[in-house]
């Protein structure tokens, strides 16, 4: 298991698991969110490619209403 | 004689509505999505959030499915942003999110009165404008800073009429003249406009257009406030192309002064 922090908080994850699995569990859709990984914006394509590592850091959020 | 509306010009798109709406604050996504339709705007605005990673979803989770992205120009904000940094941040979410490089930069750190801070609007303008953004600024009324913001290449400016969501109107006029007098920048009058009159009196000064949120998503009826703010805006708008009617200090009468009864001959 590696351990990753996903909005602040922490989450163990499968050692190989992709950023696609991840939102898998915890319940999106990788066309519903955006994701910031270790600082940079992913292209939705780059989510089931990328496998998690120790340590990564991750923004995932999504359009809301706004002014 | 009819005049013919001008279109508004940002950037590289024209657009025939004037109203920019706020997605906040609606009790519904569909109460929104009427009341955009009603509006006639063509520019819109949302926000981003962390997603819910709790497995229970938030109901405004998908608020882009309430809007036609063939129909309407989106314009993500970075509210939330403390500082350049994070709005640059943001920025980038906001564009991979909705497709759009519109943006409407908004950097307020203070809670109670969410004023913007002009140091890090114009840092962070800066940088997205190296960036390939198309920047509107959120600012205060100042005329110096809207100046600075146009000459690092944003594409309007959008100075505050009174704090956001505080529907007293235009109490920045003053300044607002200025900015509208020097401006060569569209200027977008935003934040504190809660009434139709409101915006009609920022049409009527000159500005460019305004952007609504609060006062039509907290009304009654959304849709009919929504209908009312575009009559205005539609109002003021074209009373400033005709040219008011000058003020005056002292009376001018409309009927004529000759022939009263009982004039001596």
């Amino acid at each position: 298991m590696v351990t990753v922090t996903a909005n602040g908080k922490k989450f163990s994850v499968d050692e190989s698991a992709t950023i696609a699995q991840l939102l898998g569990e915890l319940g999106w859709k990788p066309t519903q969110v955006v994701v910031e990984y270790n600082g940079r914006v992913l292209l939705r394509d780059e989510f089931h490619h990328t496998k998690l590592q120790e340590g990564d850091r991750l923004e995932i959020v999504v359009p809301v209403a706004g002014g | 004689m009819t005049t013919k509306p001008q279109t508004l010009r940002i950037a590289d798109r024209e657009f025939r509505s004037r109203l920019i709406m706020g997605t906040g604050k609606f009790a519904s996504g569909e109460l929104m999505a009427a009341a955009l339709e009603a509006s006639g705007a063509e520019l819109v605005t949302v926000a981003l959030r962390r997603a819910d990673l709790s497995g229970r979803g938030d109901k405004f989770a998908n608020i882009l499915e309430y809007i036609d992205a063939k129909k309407y120009v989106l314009l993500p904000n970075t509210s939330g942003a403390r500082n350049a940094e994070e709005a640059v941040r943001l920025a980038r979410l906001g564009r991979a999110a909705t497709g759009s490089s519109w943006l409407k930069l908004e950097i307020h750190p203070d809670p109670q009165y969410l004023l913007p801070d002009p140091v890090e609007t114009l840092r962070a303008a800066e940088m997205l404008v190296k960036e390939g953004f198309t920047v509107l600024p959120y600012i205060h009324a100042d005329p110096v800073l809207a100046k600075r913001l146009e000459d690092v290449g944003c594409a309007t400016v959008m100075p505050l009429g009174s704090p956001i969501g505080s529907a007293r109107g235009l109490e920045t006029r003053a300044s607002l003249e200025i900015i509208i007098e020097q401006a060569r920048v569209p200027v977008v009058v935003d934040a504190g406009i809660g009434a139709p009159s409101h915006a009609a009196e920022a049409m009527e000064m000159g500005a460019d257009a305004v952007l609504v949120n609060t006062a039509i998503a907290v009304a009654a009826d959304p849709v009919g406030m929504a209908r009312a703010f575009r009559a205005a805006v539609e109002a003021g708008r074209l009373a400033y192309e005709i040219g008011l009617a000058p003020q005056r200090r002292y009376a001018s009468a409309t009927s004529p002064l000759t022939g009263f009864l009982d004039d001596a001959e």
